[in-house]
């Protein structure tokens, strides 16, 4: 399981590595509209400029394929790894180490082609913007029953879903009743697909860029890139569905974690060949109306770093994006300052979890009896089960055998913490490491515990203690 | 047609546009009755309030050069009414930059064929 989850990462994030690279760095800067996230003008075309432009962005090239290679090479060395807690330790954190430094060689080029500007005296077009009348609000491609048709049928598969966890119909043997896992996946997926197509409308609303004098031009060209995105977005749409489908399916017929995966895997898989399918007809679109890019608007200082907009002027929320494909957040507007803030949470929040998940697995459970009352205890969780309100105790010899499905809590190799539904029995309180093979069955009044501690000994020690007090035999 | 807005000009947003639209008509980029953006469509594509392209739209169908109503939103008037004679302030305007002109050396017949061209070449 380990290496397939590794393997998953992998296939993630060495083509997102290379798609990064040859979008943020092409090979001919000459042909493009922007260089390092600054506006590529005529003048850095000629003379000692186009020298030392090229100096500047074949260095930040040649850093960002070095930069590249190692993450590849790190992807598969970690694709050695075993063990959950490291792995997604190591893996969330190689995957916000490599996104940020790809970016650094395009961050320092940007500062450097700034001044290099200024050096220049290169002021033509700051400021300036151009609007074209006779699109202005005309350009759209995205259309209403596009979005709506995916949604509509991936809801269609949650009913019945929802309609089982509820107890209403039985489908199949696939997942047990009342456990709502499948509920709640399913609904995590039609999220996805709303919160896709509210990201589809906005990029459909994007502003018209004026790239010629030339209102045909223009309306063509902006036509060309919105109908990239919507293709794009309905295709996730539709990539989402076909997820659902097959979740759906296996929670009908038969769960297993590893069949998710591949399913999982297969979902991310469609999602790379769209994401490559949509940056090469971008780029192909950029390389057929290059020779029309006429007109000069130079907003390079409020793209700071070349990659954050942030122009107080601007009273637009949503702007394309300069580096790579898809759009941004204008960080001066009211808005986009919540929404920036909730982005910097939602990454400490994630970065935070991965250290918790880790700090969860590597701290050893301890199970004991003391005073009456037998105690599972690790980091901040505890249970505590008086023995008065003790009606049974069994002992298991082998954790392996019991069928656990996880309803709230932590579900790993190593760890197995929170509310499960084991062996179709709901709601019921688990504290177990499977290292330690064996594990204790308390039925009280209220619930069903399974627990263990680290060890088979340590289990194996309180269970006696529980026999020698008599408690619920 | 395509109109430039410069935020470094001293000249304000609305009376930019304003401008830009009064040239366009008079260079026949807009045609009579051709249909204007509406004021939120230009406001987004702008980047800037929707209370400065209303404010630019009022002055232009005070003027006489837009018609706008609830339903079909802002035109260029079919029919603009030819008053013949040049507004004090432009008359003003004017002089100021035959003035510079002279000042900075530019021949009276570079001047005229400046008119020529802006005047001459529209219609």
């Amino acid at each position: 399981m380990s290496l397939y989850f590794g393997l998953i990462m992998f296939l993630c994030i060495v083509p997102t590595l290379v798609i990064c690279f040859f979008q943020m760095y092409p090979k001919n800067w000459q042909e493009k509209k922007l260089i390092l996230g600054v506006k590529n003008r005529e003048e850095f075309r000629e003379g000692e400029a186009h020298e030392a432009v090229n100096k500047i962005y074949q260095k930040c090239r040649r850093q960002a394929l070095g930069i590249v290679i190692v993450g590849c090479i790190i992807s598969a060395i970690l694709l050695l790894l075993r063990g959950f807690a490291l792995q997604t330790t190591l893996w969330m954190s190689f995957i916000l180490l490599a996104l940020v430094a790809i970016s650094i060689p395009m961050a320092v080029g940007n500062r450097e082609l700034k001044d290099l500007k200024r050096r220049l005296g290169l002021k033509e077009g700051a400021g300036i913007s151009f609007v074209d009348l006779s699109n202005a609000g005309n350009v759209r491609a995205l259309k209403g029953w596009q979005v709506a048709l995916p949604n509509a049928v991936g809801s269609l598969f949650l009913i019945p879903v929802l309609l089982e966890d509820l107890g209403v119909i039985r489908l199949g043997t696939g997942m047990e009743a009342g456990s709502f896992l499948g509920t709640g996946v399913m609904g995590i997926c039609v999220g996805m697909g709303l919160l896709i197509s509210a990201l589809a409308f906005l990029m459909d609303g994007l502003r018209n860029e004026v790239i010629s004098s030339d209102s045909a031009v223009n309306a063509n060209y902006n036509r060309a890139k919105k109908k990239n995105f919507a293709d794009f977005f309905v295709m996730f749409l539709w990539v989402n569905v076909i997820f659902m489908i097959g979740l759906a399916g296996l929670f009908y017929f038969r769960y297993s974690d590893a069949l998710s995966l591949i399913t999982l895997t297969l979902y991310l898989g469609l999602v790379m060949v769209g994401i490559a399918v949509f940056v090469s007809r971008d780029k192909r679109i950029e390389a057929l109306y290059h020779k029309d890019m006429v007109l000069l608007s130079d907003d390079d200082d409020s793209w700071v770093l070349g990659m954050f907009y942030y122009n107080p002027k601007d009273k637009r929320l949503n702007v394309e994006k300069r580096v790579g494909v898809g759009g941004t957040i204008n960080l001066a507007h009211p808005m986009g300052k919540v929404l920036g803030g909730l982005a910097a949470l939602c990454l400490l929040g994630s970065v935070l979890s991965v250290v918790w998940i880790c700090m969860l697995e590597s701290t050893p459970i301890r199970l004991y009896t003391e005073e009456g009352r037998i105690v599972c205890h690790q980091l901040r969780d505890e249970y505590v089960i008086e023995y008065g309100d003790i009606l049974a105790v069994s002992f298991g010899e082998n954790v392996r055998e019991l069928r656990m499905i996880k309803v709230n809590g932590v579900g790993t190799d190593q760890l197995l913490k929170g509310i499960f539904t084991v062996d179709f029995e709901h709601d019921c309180r688990v504290f177990l490491a499977p290292a330690a093979g064996n594990y204790i069955r308390i039925q009280t009044l209220e619930h069903t515990y399974y627990v263990s501690g680290a060890t088979a000994e340590e289990t194996q020690e309180a269970y006696e203690a529980l026999v020698a007090y008599g408690v619920g035999f | 047609m395509v109109i430039r807005i410069d935020e470094l000009s001293d000249i304000p947003i609305y009376l930019q546009i304003r401008n830009q639209i009064v040239m366009g008509i008079s260079s026949g980029e807009l045609g009579a009755g051709e249909q204007l953006p509406t004021v939120r469509a230009l406001a987004l594509e702008m980047g800037i309030n929707t209370m400065t392209v209303s404010k630019a739209y009022q002055l232009l169908k005070t003027e006489g050069y837009i018609m706008t109503d609830r339903k079909n939103g802002a035109r260029v008037r079919l029919e603009i009414k030819m008053q013949a004679n040049i507004p004090e302030g432009n008359k003003t305007e004017l002089r100021r930059i035959v003035s510079e002109a002279r000042i900075s050396g530019v021949s009276k017949q570079e001047l005229l064929r400046l008119v020529n061209e802006y005047y001459g070449d529209e219609k």
